[in-house]
């Protein structure tokens, strides 16, 4: 499997560790589900931070109010009955793969109603300012299944950049699992995934490298039993097969695809980084997070491309939602630096890569065992601002959810007919969501991880899973 | 007699518990055979007695029989026994009876009081049935006993709130919880003998004893307690507090007492919830019996209800082959460390090498390696005791106490995110400065705890300015202090301790009177601290647990800090030197650090005592203290392990292997590489400009006169000079009218000035502006309808006539002695108008000037102008700035202290080269080194390595697992890039022999093997570029375990 390591695989077996999974060095807590019970093996969230419009896009109310409804007419998807706005035109012959979730909400929402605790919410899945700082579900999930791919980090974040990634938390859960993120713009054709990508030298100087560290690296006389020492030896021999191994590379090289599947999913930063989602999935890594923020110089189609006054590009449209360039205006606040919501670096190609996706992965089977979710912190007021935008709104907003069993064409939940208040007697929290990731991936809630301190911690306590998409 | 974790006054208590467990012991002088009680009385029906019966060998190993002797009682239809349990018989009589415990050839007679058998014993809500509760974990905090309950039933955690739980069985749950009148019927019996469904699980048979309880207490009403019932105050377990027991075949039975207020004791040894410490070494089952399964020692936690208490067992096995080494024994240290390993089997590893010790205690005390120089000497010196000679020496540098400054200053989290620059940097050289003059530890504590004052100038008190609120400053004083982590005590008592929720409050309550104001720590007269549970006040902690009446003005934190320093306080001392220990050994004594409590036991509490003892006679000298543990054997020991010791982590019976820290390993590869100057050069760099401040500051010094007189003269011959500003406000007006016009207070005795009177509802005084001069623009914090006064004397030799010319947009008005001499709403720069010309009287003119800000920026100019062109002007305000002048005009011996300070530092600052230098010692010959800053940056390589984001008080914070990230960084990191690139800058003038020594020497302390030689050669004489193989030398080197590890 790994022809140049820097510990013979005879050696590797002898001192009684397997290849895989060989990072996770920390004891995995009595609940360590074994990989595979659940429906899902992998989850790939796609967070489209700021607070996604839902009557702009899966809950349209053409019905609503003409001073504040959207402009962007339904259009029918591949579903009788269900409706998308033309933002998502797309996506809509693909809506029977999805279960869309337009019911929702957040209970308290003073808690999560900022994007730095909003982000938190989404990334640890329960409501931030407990007693105790929750860690990110993927790090969980990564310390309690761990991954199959040992060549790659078990949870990682494509590119991990949006102004709110610093709320991803490791909390009380081990260093080990802490999110890698990648970094950088896919889309520029020069990118490489820091730290991943060797550094002045080339393959062949790196592995006379490695060859002298073999023949220098006597160990610690008499010592070498030491469990610190046995963890690092692993890990050194994990990263040096991250660095070196051809599989890793192709994981992450975007260039080894096929033009025309790169054509789909679309040129821009969007594009790429949801492409690279559906790589990382297929390589095995075990959950993938996907937060995209177009930058104002970016690139398409390998060419730099501008956008100019779109120094903020996420969904966070308090001002001029619908701009056709950028939303900076006179008098303008707290949504400067975006573009409106229908242009291409926000919906255009959102709606082109996640329809991409879905169908790529469809097609390569990646749907049967992933759990793929589209998600935001919050929706938007139905009401326009007195600065064209529309501002946070948590009582209401849409989610959609597809893979590993989640039955397709389907709409669980409904709101009134400004897409403000849920008229459905059933309604999700964020935690409702995190309980369903864990269930989905078969890890048992029931049973408590525990703090360094001995305190047990219950998974999305607060959640239950969403039953709708079982 | 062991001291841990026990609060103050429990010293006492636990003195008397030894006391009262040795009166209860042999009850027949000579005997080998004890029974524990020494008298039993059953007082009730259901009451039991556990008895425990040790027996004790020929060599003092004792043995507990209690399941295997007999036990006749000389009236069974009085008094039964069965598996050592003692019980009054259904007939229900009193009387008196004699147990006879016949052990081998043993007997012992122990004397039975049998009485209240005719009364009713019904069973008690709280020390029965919540208790049974407690045992078969429904309260547990993954259950019931979780903040929102299970299922809809809510109980408090380990049954801390009685009242609450009464709610919840009788009252709550439709009353469906609890049927008095088929009791079986009962949910609270149903649900955990599954006879319904029940998430969690089986959780009661009829066997258990809670199962009668439960049953008995539904059966005869379900009533909680009768108020004034009696309440346990402590209960009593024996064997304690800790016991030695032989294996194979090692068991104990414990005994649980609980003692009543009323008198009563009752035994509960069957309610008690037990926890072991070590599953591994000890077991415990539901009857208290304990089960050795290896050789070791382990804390078994008996809880009952809010009581807790531990016993430490040790278990020793005779160890095929074992023999104990010769091995030195060089102080106290190793005694009490070799007397453990000895007791336990475990054979010590030897002494280590030279190098190692070298490279080890190079790292441990200073945090950098030894450069290859001072290796080669070490490794060649002869004469003996060179080992304590080095270690001298290291305790004497400055990279030593810079080194422990880094390690207080993660504790005291100076963080520049949450200080800000200036203040982490002030707070960090005071710790430093500590370190350097060894400040007793003692009195650094009292320093932080009792700090107030402006944290800008006053380095400590950054210690409240760090932690926001009360009780985050609790815990953290308990945490880095009294080495306890009570934030479990937050909500509900301790689960694994003696903490209360009062006992967190009441140490709360010392902390409560500290007011942060802008960047002012000082304590307010009022404010109490509140349980929010029971709504309560509490009272600080002190000498006395409760103080006797709340002193009105004192400050709290002074009894609390003398409380906690004060010699005899069971925590400071072990807390500390604990701590010590960890960073010299890897683990502490009690592991975690910071985390003592009775149920995790050191693993050698001779020696935690011992060491605590030693500090205190020290006067608590953290020096002394690292250099009795540097110097044992113990420390000294290698890492090789032998078959005895093969599977010891905690008894030091070789030394561990250790990563690096993030610091340390950043320091090393920066040294091997070159990237930093070695310790050697960069203390030469220091003496150096230490001495050059010397003399630059004796230069300054002959020429001071001679620079005040030049500007005395010039002031003298001045027409007029400029004195100190000062400023009160700002005042708020509703509209810009009424700022402008009212007067809000110091405009009504405009020609005086008098620096103790306060204006306005605010109480608002005159503050000193040092930084205010005249002709320069003033900003002031902007905010719309506000005024600001200002007070300035200006100095005139004669009568001159002066133009006035300021500049404040938005308005101003000036009295001149008194009189308002300008008052304009808006003042244009250019106006003639507005430019009037005052007469200065000789001597002092006084100016108040009123400033006002209608909205949006604020400022305003001051100035001056002659109607003379021949008028001398005074020193330009770089030369001389207005707070300065009139000090500089009062003879020496006059001058207040502070502003005369202010003088001499100017005067010093002057001249660039003063700061230049101390900026170079202070920090810059040190700044390259991570493990010498207080405060070193925050990079990639620092954070994969664990540097602590010093936002807690846990020493947890500091990571030292090896993750991914770590073997990233050493592999492929931009940091490692960067320097292995430098390091051709110091190798490749050296020829390949030489080349391969120094990098040994400087990397491992030592010579390279022959194989290591060859191979290093080879590499370098086949490569086509030679730089390019010297950098993958070196990168190699780095990345070897023996480098990245302490061995």
């Amino acid at each position: 499997m790994h022809s140049r390591t820097l510990v013979s695989r005879r050696n590797f077996v002898r001192l009684g560790l397997g290849l895989a999974g060989a990072g996770a060095v920390s004891a995995t807590t009595a609940n360590a589900a074994a990989a595979g019970q659940g429906r899902a093996k992998q989850v790939l969230v796609l967070f489209e931070q700021g607070g996604v419009s839902q009557i702009d896009s899966w809950d349209p109310k053409p019905q609503a109010v003409a001073e504040h409804k959207s402009p962007f007419e339904p259009v029918a998807t591949s579903v009788p009955g269900l409706q998308f706005t033309r933002l998502l035109a797309r996506t809509a012959p693909l809506a029977h793969k999805l279960t869309i979730v337009r019911c929702m909400t957040q209970p308290t929402p003073g808690i999560g109603n900022s994007h730095p605790k909003g982000s938190q919410y989404i990334y640890s899945g329960e409501a931030p300012g407990g007693p105790v700082e929750m860690p990110d579900i993927s790090s969980v999930v990564a310390m309690l299944q761990g991954s199959h791919a040992s060549h790659l980090p078990s949870n990682i974040m494509v590119p991990g950049t949006n102004e709110q990634s610093p709320a991803t938390k490791i909390g009380f859960v081990p260093p080990a699992h802490k999110v890698f993120k990648t970094g950088g713009n896919p889309a520029d054709p020069n990118w490489s995934v820091p730290n991943l990508g060797l550094l002045g030298v080339d393959d062949a100087r790196f592995r006379t490298r490695t060859r002298l560290l073999d023949r220098l690296n006597i160990g610690l006389l008499g010592a070498d039993q030491a469990r610190d020492a046995r963890a690092m030896k692993s890990l050194m021999t994990r990263a040096v097969d991250m660095l070196t191994n051809p599989a890793t590379r192709k994981a992450f090289n975007l260039g080894a695809e096929p033009e025309a599947v790169r054509q789909r999913y679309g040129t821009g930063m969007r594009g790429r980084c949801y492409l690279l989602g559906r790589k990382l999935i297929e390589s095995g890594v075990r959950f993938v997070m996907v937060d995209v923020r177009e930058p104002q110089r970016s690139f398409r189609d390998g060419k730099p491309v501008g956008y100019d006054g779109g120094n903020n590009m996420n969904w966070d449209h308090h001002d001029a939602i619908y701009a056709k360039t950028h939303t900076n205006i006179k008098g303008g606040g707290a949504g400067r630096g975006r573009w409106g919501i229908h242009t291409w670096p926000m919906m255009g190609s959102t709606d082109q890569a996640l329809s991409a996706l879905i169908e790529d992965m469809d097609q390569r089977g990646l749907l049967e065992e992933t759990l793929v979710c589209f998600v935001t912190e919050f929706g938007r007021t139905p009401k326009i601002n007195s600065r064209q935008g529309r501002d946070h709104w948590t009582h209401a907003f849409s989610f959609a959810f597809a893979g590993a069993g989640v039955p397709g064409g389907q709409v669980v939940g409904s709101t009134d007919s400004d897409g403000g208040y849920i008229t459905s007697s059933q309604a999700f929290t964020i935690e409702d969501y995190a309980a369903t990731i864990y269930e989905k991936l078969g890890i048992d809630r029931h049973k408590p991880i525990y703090t360094p301190a001995d305190r047990p911690i219950l998974l999305s306590r607060h959640g239950q899973p969403i039953g709708e998409l079982f | 007699m062991k001291l841990i974790a026990i609060r103050g006054n429990d010293v006492l208590r636990s003195v008397c518990l030894v006391a009262v467990t040795l009166l209860l012991l042999p009850a027949a002088v000579g005997a080998a055979v004890e029974v524990y009680p020494e008298r039993v009385r059953l007082t009730s029906r259901r009451s039991r007695i556990q008895l425990v019966i040790t027996s004790r060998d020929a060599d003092g190993r004792l043995r507990d029989v209690t399941h295997r002797a007999t036990v006749r009682s000389s009236k069974p239809g009085l008094v039964s026994v069965r598996n050592g349990r003692v019980s009054p018989s259904d007939d229900g009589v009193d009387g008196q009876a004699t147990l006879h415990v016949v052990w081998q050839d043993e007997t012992v007679e122990v004397p039975v009081e049998v009485s209240g058998q005719k009364q009713p014993d019904p069973i008690a809500f709280k020390y029965e049935t919540l208790a049974a509760m407690t045992k078969q974990g429904c309260n547990a905090g993954s259950c019931h006993g979780s903040p929102d309950g299970k299922g809809g039933f809510s109980l408090s955690l380990f049954a801390f709130d009685p009242d609450h739980d009464t709610e919840s069985l009788v009252r709550g749950g439709l009353n469906r919880r609890v049927n008095v009148f088929a009791p079986l019927e009962s949910l609270m019996l149903k649900k955990p003998m599954l006879r319904v469904p029940h998430v969690g699980g089986k959780r009661l048979r009829p066997t258990d004893a809670a199962y009668m309880i439960l049953k008995r207490w539904i059966s005869e009403g379900a009533r909680p307690d009768r108020d004034g019932a009696p309440t346990c105050e402590k209960i009593v377990v024996y064997p304690g507090p800790s016991r030695v027991l032989a294996r194979p075949d090692a068991t104990q039975q414990l005994s649980v007492l609980a003692h009543f207020t009323d008198g009563t004791v009752r035994d509960v040894t069957r309610l008690a919830t037990f926890d072991t410490s070590h599953r591994d070494i000890a077991t415990i089952d539901a009857d208290g019996r304990v089960t050795g399964q290896s050789r070791g020692q382990a804390a078994i936690t008996v809880r009952f209800l809010e009581h807790l208490e531990s016993v430490y067992l040790t278990f020793v096995e005779e160890v095929e082959g074992f023999e104990w080494p010769v091995v030195a024994e060089h102080n106290f240290v190793d005694r009490l460390v070799n007397s453990r390993l000895k007791l336990l089997s475990i054979a010590p590893s030897p002494t280590c090498d030279d190098r190692v010790f070298l490279r080890r205690v190079y790292l441990d005390l200073t945090g950098l390696l030894p450069s290859a120089a001072a290796a080669r000497t070490f490794l060649a010196e002869k004469k003996l005791g060179k080992r304590a000679r080095l270690i001298d020496r290291l305790l004497a540098t400055d990279q030593f106490a810079r080194f422990q400054a880094l390690q207080l200053a993660d504790l005291l989290r100076v963080n520049p995110k949450v200080l800000g620059a200036d203040r982490a940097k002030l707070f960090a050289n005071w710790i430093a400065e500590a370190m350097v003059t060894n400040r007793p530890y003692d009195q650094l504590t009292r320093d932080l705890l009792t700090s107030t004052g402006d944290t800008r100038l006053v380095a400590e008190a950054n210690y409240f300015a760090a932690i926001p609120k009360t009780e985050d400053v609790a815990e953290a004083t308990a945490q880095v202090f009294m080495g306890s982590r009570i934030q479990c005590a937050k909500c509900h008592n301790h689960p694994f301790e003696n903490w209360t929720q009062d006992d967190y409050y009441s140490i709360g309550a010392a902390f409560h009177r500290v007011a942060r104001q802008a960047d002012r720590i000082s304590v307010v007269g009022g404010g109490e601290m509140v349980n929010p549970r029971s709504g309560k006040v509490m009272t600080p902690w002190g000498r006395n647990r409760v103080m006797p009446r709340p002193l009105a003005n004192a400050d709290r934190r002074v009894a609390f800090a003398g409380w906690l320093t004060a010699r005899g306080n069971p925590f400071f001392a072990r807390a500390a030197v604990n701590r010590i220990w960890d960073h010299l050994f890897g683990r502490g004594i009690v592991d975690p650090v910071d985390d003592f409590r009775s149920s995790n036991p050191p693993s050698n509490v001779e020696l935690l005592d011992r060491l605590a003892a030693e500090f205190e006679k020290s006067g608590f000298d953290r020096r002394q203290t690292v250099r009795i543990i540097c110097n044992s054997q113990t420390y000294q020991r290698s890492t090789i392990t032998n078959r005895f010791n093969r599977d010891d982590t905690t008894l030091c019976s070789r030394a561990p292997v250790r990563l690096l820290t993030a610091e340390q390993l950043q320091d090393a590869i920066g040294y091997v590489t070159g990237s930093v100057k070695t310790v050697e050069q960069s203390d030469a760099v220091v003496a150096e400009s230490r001495r050059e401040l010397e003399r630059v500051g004796e230069e300054l010094r002959t020429k001071r006169p001679q620079w005040e007189a030049g500007l005395v003269e010039r002031l003298k011959k001045a027409a007029w000079w400029h004195g100190a500003w000062w400023s009160a406000g700002a005042f708020t007006a509703k509209t810009a009218e009424t700022t402008h016009s009212k007067d809000f207070g110091p405009e009504t005795s405009s020609g005086r000035f008098d620096a103790s009177r306060a204006f306005g509802p605010n109480k608002i005084r005159w503050q000193p502006r040092p930084d205010w001069n005249r002709g320069q623009q003033i900003n002031l914090p902007k905010g719309a309808h506000k005024a600001m006064y200002a007070w300035h004397v200006v100095h005139a030799r004669a009568e001159t006539r002066v133009r006035l010319r300021v500049v404040a947009d938005d308005g101003m008005k000036v009295w001149h002695n008194g009189q308002l001499v300008f008052d304009f709403a808006q003042v244009l720069p250019d106006d003639k108008e507005q430019q009037p010309e005052i007469v200065l009287r000789p001597g002092a003119n006084r100016f108040l000037l009123k400033i006002v800000n209608k909205g949006g920026a604020w400022h305003f100019t001051w100035r001056l102008e002659s109607t003379q062109p021949d008028s001398i002007s005074a020193p330009a305000v770089a030369d001389l700035p207005d707070a300065l002048t009139e000090v500089l005009m009062t003879p020496v011996e006059k001058r207040v202290a502070e502003p005369a300070a202010r003088l001499d530092r100017f005067y010093l600052m002057r001249d660039g080269r003063i700061e230049k230098l101390r900026v170079r010692i202070e920090s810059g010959a040190r700044d390259q080194y991570a493990t010498q800053r207080p405060f070193p940056g925050s990079d990639a390589f620092l954070k994969a390595f664990g540097q602590p984001e010093r936002n807690t008080p846990c020493a947890c914070e500091r990571s030292s697992e090896p993750t991914l990230d770590q073997a990233l960084q050493l592999l492929n990191g931009q940091r490692v890039h960067d320097q292995v690139a430098r390091s051709v800058g110091r190798f490749s003038k050296l020829e390949n022999g030489p080349l391969v020594a120094e990098l040994y020497m400087s990397a491992f302390s030592r010579k390279p093997s022959t194989d290591e030689r060859v191979a290093a050669t080879q590499h370098l004489v086949e490569a086509t570029d030679r730089n390019a193989a010297i950098r993958d030398l070196v990168w190699a080197v780095i990345n070897t375990q023996e480098f990245i590890f302490q061995h």
